[in-house]
Order: C-alpha cells, then structure tokens, then sequence
C-alpha cells in the first residue's frame, strides 16, 4: 500500500471516529438507594437535610432543603421524594412556601463554587418547577464589611414569613438581613448591629410583625419593620444558632447559640434563662415551639437527639418571673449511651437533628409531621394528639436522595446486570449491590454512620467505616473499623481489624 | 535561670518594657484602652481533640518579631502578667465581655475571671468554660533569637460560636494586646455504631 493511500485510509478513520463520537449520548440514571432495610435507624439513605418547609394549604406536599444535594418534594404526605431540578444551587439551607399562596416558594444556599453563582435566595411563583434568583437578592455594593466574598460568595440562611402579611419575607444572609414587602419580587438589606452586614443565621417574625433574629452580633429585636433595632447590654453569643418565640407572650424568646439553650422573658433585653442541653454535639441544633392546650406549650430542642419540654403561660402573663419551661429537669427523648435517643435513633428516625415540622394551621396540638436529621426526612406515624407528640418515626417509602458519598466502587461481573457496586457515605453508612446494571439497583445497606471507603474483587468486600464504638459503662472510644464481607455486602461482616491502630491516643 | 525557659522570659520581658512607654492607664474593662501591636498578630487554629470525644480545641501562635527581643529585666515579666483574653461577643473586648487565661502554664482549672467582671460577663458562661492545656514556648534560645512562634493549646471550646482571642499584658504605662483574631469553633461530631440492634424496632 501506497504512503498515500496509507494516509487517506488514517485520514478515513479518523473522520469516522469523529462522526461515531459526535453521535455518542450520555444517559445518567439515578440509581441512588431509595431506603433502608437496616434495622439500625442511623443506616439510612436520605442523606442530610437541614431544613423543612410544609405548604400550609396543602400539606401533603413537603419540601427539604438537603446539605449537598439540593431541594427535594414531597407531594404525598412524605412517602416519596422526588428532586426539585430546577433549583440550581445544591448546598441548601432552609425552604419555606407561602401559606398563602402554595406555588411561592423561597429557598435559601450557601455558596456553591460556580461562576455566576445562583447561591443565598432563591424564589419560585411555579410550585417549585422554574426558580428566579432576583438581582436585588445580592446586597448592593459597599454594603458588607468584608464586600467581595460575602457578595460575591453569597449565602442565605434562616427564613421567616410575617404569618401577619404572607408578602413581608425575612431571610438572615451572610451580609445582613435581606427583607422583600412584595413577596420576594424584590429585596432592601439592613444591617441591624451597623458592624458591616455580619452573618444572620435565623429570624423569626411573630405577634404582629415583631422581628427576632440572631447571629454573629447576638440578638437584636425589630418592632418597626427592621427600621431600628434593640439589643441587650450582653447580648447572646455570637454564632450560628436558632430562634423562637413562646406562642403566648411576644417578650418570651427562645435560643440556642452554639448548643447553649437560652431564655430571655423581656423581649431580649436579658437572657438570664439558661436550659441544660440533653445531647450535646453542635452540628445545627434547633428550637421551635408548639402551643398546647390553654396556657400549655411545647419547646422542642434539637442537637444529637430530639427533645420536647412542657412549658406554661404565667396568669396574667406578664414580661419577667420564672422560666417559663421544665426543659433542664423535664426533657422529654433521653439519650442512652451505647442505644441512642428515645425521640430519634430509637424512635426509627436517624441522629443529629436539622428541623420539624408540625401541622399546619392548627391552632393547638398540631402534630410533628416530620423530622429531618442526618438521614433524610421521617414521618411521624402518630397521626393524633396527645400520642403524636411523643412521635415515632419512619422513613419514607423514597427518600430524599441526598446522600454524601465519601466513596464508589465496583467490580465488573460477566453480563450487563450483575455488576457489583459499592459506595459509602457521611453518617448513613456504607452499601453494597450485586446487580449494579439492574433496574433498580438492589442495595445493602450494611452499617450506619460514616462509611469512609469500600472495595471488592469480586469474591468479598471491605469497607472502613469511622464509628465510636460504644460499650457501656465504658466512655466511648473513637475507633475506625474495617469489615469483610461476601459480595455486595451480604451475610456477616466481621470486623478484621481497627484501623489505624490507636486511631484515638490516650491522653498523656 | 539555666533553664530553656530563660529566652522566653526575656522575651516577654522585652515586650513589655519596648511598649511600657506608649500605653495609656488601665481603667475598668469597659473603660479600658488598649494599645494595639500590629506586629503581634495571632494565628489561630480550630482542631477536633485527639484524646477527648466531642471536644474542639484551638492553638493560637503568635511570633515575637526580633527588634524585641532586647530584654532588660526578667522582672518585668511578673508585671506583665501576659495573658490569652477570650471574647464570644461581638466587640467583646471594647464591652469588657470577655475572660483572661494565664499564660504562664497549662491548667486544668477554669479560666480566671478580671476582677472588674461583673455578671454580665456571665462567666459561667458554656462558652468560657475553656482551659489551656498547653503552652508551646521555643526550646531553645536560636529558636527564640530566630523569631519562632510561641503558642498554646486551648480546650473545650463550643462548637458554633465565634472565638475571638488576643494576647494581652500589662506594662507600667498600660495595656497592650495583639490585633485580635476570630475564628469559629467546629463541631466534632462522634457518631457511634450500636452494640446491636435495638429489639423491636421496625424499618
């Protein structure tokens, strides 16, 4: 053959590679697990969430703002979710729908490292289906201390809805507080502390459009529409934290800063109330408060575990006096080392707590619905009142498919089906699957927590998971196990070794 | 003193006599003035303990740049009485909010209080329920002569508040502190796996 037609001949292929590539079209499927089978509620698929949103007209249809992966909804009552694609940013914080008006949805994001980032608020006039990330949404320039990251790098946080005017809308940024009078059509941003546009973490309007919030600066109190604003002489803490107001006296506030539970019984201008936190870790504990019967009402507190304390109106309700709940000496979940805890791990819905969320549009006794924590979202299967509010929870028939993979693996088997896959997660454990191509995926779940890393070579599997194994009366020791098992994490999976050994050093 | 200590007292020393002359009197802490060394910057740095489970800790370092390292008198150095200042609030230190933490050794006792403090310091406070644990000093006097940091170890800090720390001392003509540094405590999580199944639980 010619050098000539040799080149012609390369030259061919080549264009016909090219043609057959142009044409080459990639199909993604979800083959995330839907749920668990471990009996072991802190095994679970719905990755974190950290906050919920009901549609007060329509309560069947739910929302969750995951940690990684986005907006999910739920339109049947929380049994299944599905992903909200047409919110862009993914590192989602809080969700909330207007109770007046099911289609306006506001979502709130941290910065997710995209040019051009849609990141800090983001509202929908559709239900959820198209989001708009309104210009006004980004503080203007000058307006934050340290301006290039906090508007460039925007984040969103905490989102409260005026129950007086379903238009008034308050979001807590990174810069500030963003305030739209036009249901989310348009936003002005105030920096109440005057420091410079610093972190808001959580607002909540109530009692005819009275604003608390609370962040870097403690907390400072509005009752002119975030015109002027008070503070105490020692304010709270500065950091992330939660707020709440007692559903009877608009001077009665509820917080948590870091995982220190506060009380203030004069508007803020004192917290002298102090309530001890039954399990203590920090990740994002909440409060929330829930009116009861007569001058009856429920402070439910988050961290590790969920917690409900009974607290009571004074006759005549009056600013001042006694701490209004039983919380430090009457908390009802207790957490049991080495079982968990009676309101979450052990009550069927995973640890480490993110929000709840009870009927809407009830005037007392509503029942928790729903629950989101480091697992996903759970519903309660109490459905009435009293009973409902010592909930017990389960998880949905789908899950939100929220999951942290730390890691992904397989190994190929003969057939398009029976691959073996593996993956392993932040706080919902690790999975193993044998028919990888099927449809749908049949996964294990084999352990809870933090699945670090997994592999297989077609005859057994290893995965490494970072537990603190538990075996009281002993303090818990920190340990990394490493597990082997039959493919696709099937059958018994003895542990082989700690790894690394001495992962813990002993204090000297 | 032949000990590894001596540079380091020195050190201080000099500190304190170099900034004597330029700072004003100390008043109550909410009246307090402070001059503020720009070339005492802290770094701090937020880390999950290694030894206690669910516990965050904080080295904060700052170096001693060499013009003052000229020491005088090691007396000076108990009239110094240098000190790691601790605030949760927002301008804590300009409000008198805050605690001080001897930086003369590693204690597990609870930090000291200023005696200015009243309650609405809230010493009591979870947040200032902090302790330093250890104290890193140069090993030898290169290390000090060469600028090296110094240092300590402080534990127990609550995850999500917002830290702000500062080296202060007194000198005979006032008080004077490092720029302060903030840094926000992170959470260390411990997720543990059960023994076994919880009996009668259903998925």
């Amino acid at each position: 053959m010619t050098r000539l037609r040799c080149a012609l001949l390369a030259l061919t292929c080549c264009l016909l590679a090219d043609a057959a590539f142009a044409q080459l079209s990639v199909v993604a499927t979800d083959i995330n697990p839907d749920r668990s089978a471990n009996p072991d509620a802190d095994a679970a698929t719905g990755g974190r969430v950290n906050h919920l949103g009901v549609d007060r007209s329509n309560p069947a249809r739910i929302y969750a703002a995951s940690e990684w992966g986005g907006l999910f909804r739920s339109t049947d009552n929380g049994v299944t979710w599905s992903h909200v694609e047409g919110h862009v940013p993914t590192v989602t914080w809080d969700v909330k729908v207007d109770p007046t008006n099911s289609n306006r949805v506001y979502a709130t994001s941290f910065y997710d490292g995209r040019t051009n980032s849609r990141s800090g608020i983001n509202v929908s006039t559709d239900g959820g289906v198209t989001w708009t990330h309104p210009a006004t949404a980004t503080p203007p320039a000058g307006f934050c201390a340290t301006d290039t990251p906090r508007r460039s790098e925007a984040a969103a946080f905490g989102i409260a809805i005026d129950p007086a005017n379903a238009n008034h809308v308050f979001i807590g940024t990174n810069c500030g507080l963003a305030i739209s009078l036009d249901a989310g059509a348009t936003w002005t941003f105030r920096d109440p502390a005057g420091t410079g546009g610093d972190n808001i973490w959580a607002v909540v309007v109530h009692h005819g459009g009275i604003i608390d919030l609370c962040g870097d600066n403690g907390h400072l109190r509005s009752t002119n529409g975030g015109t002027t604003w008070t503070t105490a002489a020692t304010p709270l803490p500065s950091g992330t934290c939660s707020i709440t107001a007692s559903p009877d006296e608009s001077y009665v506030l509820f917080a948590v800063v870091g995982f220190s539970i506060f009380e203030s019984d004069d508007g803020g201008q004192t917290w002298p109330g102090t309530y001890a936190n039954p399990s203590p870790q920090g990740r994002i504990p909440f409060v929330a408060t829930n009116k009861r019967s007569g001058s009856n009402y429920d402070l439910w507190f988050g961290d590790i575990g969920l917690h409900r304390g009974t607290c009571t109106t004074p006759s005549p309700a009056a600013p001042g006096g006694t701490q209004r709940c039983n919380a430090s000496t009457g908390w009802a979940g207790t957490c049991i080392p080495g079982v968990g805890c009676a309101l979450t791990r052990i009550a069927g819905g995973h640890d480490d707590t993110g929000d709840i969320a009870f009927a809407p549009g009830v005037a007392a006794n509503a029942c928790p619905l729903f629950y989101s924590s480091d697992g996903g979202v759970f519903r309660n299967t109490s459905t009435a009142s009293p009973a409902c509010h010592t909930p017990t929870w389960t998880q949905p028939t789908i899950t939100p498919h929220g999951l942290w993979n730390f890691s992904f693996s397989g190994v190929s088997q003969p057939g398009a089906v029976t691959e073996h896959l593996y993956h392993g997660n932040q706080d919902n454990g690790t999975f193993g699957a044998l028919n990888g191509g099927g449809t749908p995926v049949t996964w294990n779940n084999q352990n809870c927590c933090d699945g670090f890393d997994t592999a297989g070579d077609g005859t057994r599997a290893l995965t490494t998971v970072c537990c603190f194994a538990s075996v009281p009366p002993a303090p818990p020791v920190r340990l990394t196990r490493l597990y082997i098992t039959a493919p696709g994490l099937t059958g018994a999976s003895p542990q082989i070794n700690t790894y690394p050994p001495g992962n813990m050093r002993m204090a000297e | 003193m032949r000990t590894w200590l001596h540079p380091a007292v020195f050190a201080l020393t000099g500190l304190a006599v170099w900034f004597g002359s330029h700072a004003t009197a100390v008043a109550q802490p909410t009246q307090t003035t402070v001059r503020v060394e720009s070339s005492l910057a802290l770094t701090v740095e937020i880390f999950c303990s290694e030894t206690k489970l669910r516990t965050t800790d904080a080295r904060i370092r700052w170096g001693i740049p060499r013009t003052m390292l000229d020491a005088s008198s090691a007396a000076g150095f108990a009239a110094a009485n240098p000190r790691l200042e601790v605030t949760v609030y927002k301008n804590g230190f300009d409000k008198g909010l805050l605690v001080a933490l001897p930086l003369s050794a590693a204690s597990s006792n609870p930090p000291a209080v200023p005696q200015a403090a009243n309650a609405q310091t809230r010493p009591q406070l979870r947040a200032f329920q902090i302790r330093v644990i250890e104290v890193e000093q140069p090993r030898t006097a290169q290390a000090l002569e060469a600028g090296s940091q110094m240092g300590v170890v402080v534990e127990n800090l609550e995850p999500g508040i917002n830290y702000t720390f500062r080296i202060a001392m007194d000198t005979p003509a006032g008080r004077i502190a490092s720029p302060p540094a903030t840094k926000q405590a992170q959470v260390c999580p411990a997720d543990f796996v059960l023994p076994r199944p919880v009996p009668g639980r259903k998925r």
